[in-house]
């Protein structure tokens, strides 16, 4: 077992700040990140923490790395407890927060690199083979005698997660690694950091709170809501979960000699979900598209088809306002 | 090793900055010695409330020891308080390492390890002063003066381990630092609650005074053994607690979300 949360629970206890009526009585109350959280991590590869903004998913990150305790609840790490053992763990993992850098704005990188490699006592020559590996698989080989300061949001987030690379972790944490990248940007790092994660076996936990970001990249999810886990599974039943199915757009000219009401009949038992709006066609299925596609010949004259997969973000983004 | 590099890599990124430090240093002890000084009438016959110049040398290099300390031991804790605020404890905490010594080698840099190279010059300079002292006794009072002075710092970490409970430690710590400036003073002639609080909950009396008193053989032997297990009692009771703070206050630790 790579990873196993059992009922964990996290709670903060804020402040209520209410002026000078708060500051003399100060009123607290308790806000709960993480509820009796249950999930294991099996087998190598790459899990998405998905979940809207305050969902819960740094302090998911944050409590299998140790950096905090829960309240209650049992968390192992690669057979270790992260708060108690967090020091020796940290000798297997990377992580990256997105949001923070941990290199030293004013140097160059290489500095940082090397105060690292002392750090986790990463005997040279290895170090100088991974460094020269990992610099020409992000594109930084130019960059590393830059201090960050010079450096472009993209680039330096690219030597954040070389930096977390260059111990040769066995376990990745990235805490939205993309964020306030343009999509260009996290297209290519999402790239490189599934070939490195491929090509290396490395174990990852991902998060973002952009599914589309992470569609198609993960073997499986891990979708929490409000501290709560809603969803846990691969990519597979995920979709089968959300019931994801592809859509047909048609925008019609009218009917042909078969009445309407028979044609979106025949249509409804072959699709999973037919709506029409105005003269236009939104057939959801999951199956064949011919016996449709011939329906729709029969019933319509067609003047444009338009097939979609539908998303998981689309799939949730119904489920939420359901 | 990693840290200093890293930091002296990063103070020469700044190269005016980096050629002033050790002339800093220099004249932050020279000005230690000129103020009493001068207040003496530039006269090394001088006497302050029973201390002449010559003995004051002995408080005033071992005043600068306890800064010496103070930038080796505690500096990195006076940041704890932003950190653990602001949710930036994690950058310490990923790394493999104890956190105490991360905190402190985060600060560490080769200007604070000269510190005590200055300190040193300054307690050669009080040795000087006063060519009859007893090797031993001297001896005896540096180790002391460096107990004491771990001891005035040890007080201080604690206060801003508060933080994982209060939160900004800004002014508290500094009201602390404010009874701090008294150790460049002698104070053996205080009694009552001035007494008490300078010797027990702000401990500077073992800084400087009661070394270099212990040197001067200015007290009794009784005293010496009193005020020796006296520093060993608080050193034991101050840093229990700052361990007991420091694990409970990891687990208070909240830290911060995605920005």
């Amino acid at each position: 077992m790579l990873i196993l949360f059992s009922q964990v629970s996290k709670s903060y206890k804020i402040r209520l700040q209410n002026g000078l009526k708060g500051f003399l009585n100060p009123v607290f109350h308790e806000v709960s990140a993480v509820k009796d959280m249950s999930f294991s991590v099996d087998k190598p590869g790459i899990t998405g923490l998905i979940g809207e903004n305050g969902a819960g998913k740094s302090t998911l990150i944050k409590l299998m790395t140790g950096i905090l305790s829960p309240n209650s609840g049992y968390i192992s790490v690669l057979g270790m407890d992260p708060f108690k053992q967090r020091k020796e763990l940290m000798k297997k993992v990377g992580i990256v927060f997105g949001q923070r850098t941990i290199l030293r704005l004013t140097i160059p990188v290489r500095y940082s690199y090397e105060w690292l490699r002392d750090i986790y006592r990463v005997p040279k020559a290895i170090f100088n083979q991974r460094l020269e590996y990992l610099s020409e698989l992000f594109g930084i080989t130019d960059l590393i005698d830059r201090p960050p300061r010079e450096l472009s949001l993209g680039q330096r987030r690219k030597c954040d997660i070389v930096a977390a690379l260059l111990h040769g972790p066995d376990l990745l944490f990235l805490d939205e690694p993309s964020i306030g990248l343009d999509f260009k940007a996290k297209a290519k790092l999402r790239e490189l950091l599934v070939r490195y994660v491929r090509e290396n076996d490395v174990t990852t936990i991902i998060s973002s709170h952009d599914l589309a970001e992470l569609e198609n990249m993960c073997d499986d999810y891990i979708i929490i809501s409000n501290g709560q886990l809603q969803f846990r599974g691969t990519q597979e039943e995920l979709n089968h979960e959300l019931k994801l199915s592809n859509l047909l757009f048609v925008e019609t000219e009218g009917p042909r000699d078969v009445p309407v009401e028979t044609s979106l009949d025949g249509l409804k038992q072959l699709a999973t979900e037919v709506t029409q709006e105005g003269d236009t066609l939104k057939i959801s299925f999951d199956d064949s598209i011919e016996d449709i596609m011939k329906m729709l010949y029969e019933g319509f004259k067609i003047k444009d088809i338009r097939i979609k997969k539908q998303s998981l973000m689309d799939a949730l983004t119904v489920g939420d306002r359901q | 090793m990693a840290y200093i590099r890293l930091n002296l890599r990063e103070m020469m990124a700044f190269r005016l900055n980096f050629t002033m430090v050790f002339f800093k240093m220099i004249t932050g002890i020279v000005q230690f010695f000129l103020f009493w000084f001068i207040l003496g009438g530039l006269s090394f016959d001088s006497t302050f409330n029973g201390w002449s110049f010559k003995e004051m040398g002995l408080i005033i290099a071992f005043s600068h020891l306890s800064l010496s300390v103070f930038q080796i031991l505690s500096l990195g804790f006076y940041f704890l308080p932003y950190l653990v605020v602001h949710g930036s404890l994690d950058s310490i905490l990923i790394l493999p390492e104890n956190p105490t010594k991360a905190l402190i080698g985060r600060v560490l840099s080769p200007e604070r390890l000269l510190t005590p190279i200055v300190s040193l010059i300054a307690v050669g300079i009080a040795y000087y002063l006063n060519p009859r002292l007893n090797p031993l006794l001297f001896l005896l009072g540096v180790i002391l003066a460096i107990a004491g002075s771990v001891l005035e710092n040890l007080v201080a970490m604690v206060f801003n381990l508060l933080s994982f409970w209060i939160g900004t430690m800004q002014a508290i710590v500094q009201v602390l630092n404010n009874f701090g400036v008294a150790k460049r003073f002698p104070l053996d002639g205080l009694g009552g609650a001035t007494g008490f609080l300078l010797t027990f909950i702000v401990p500077l009396f073992f800084v400087a005074t009661f070394p270099a008193s212990i040197i001067l053989q200015r007290v009794s032997v009784d005293m010496v053994m009193w005020g020796v297990a006296a520093l060993g009692t608080l050193l034991t009771i101050w840093f229990s607690l700052f361990r007991k703070l420091w694990q409970s206050g990891l687990k208070n630790y909240q830290s911060g979300g995605s920005l």
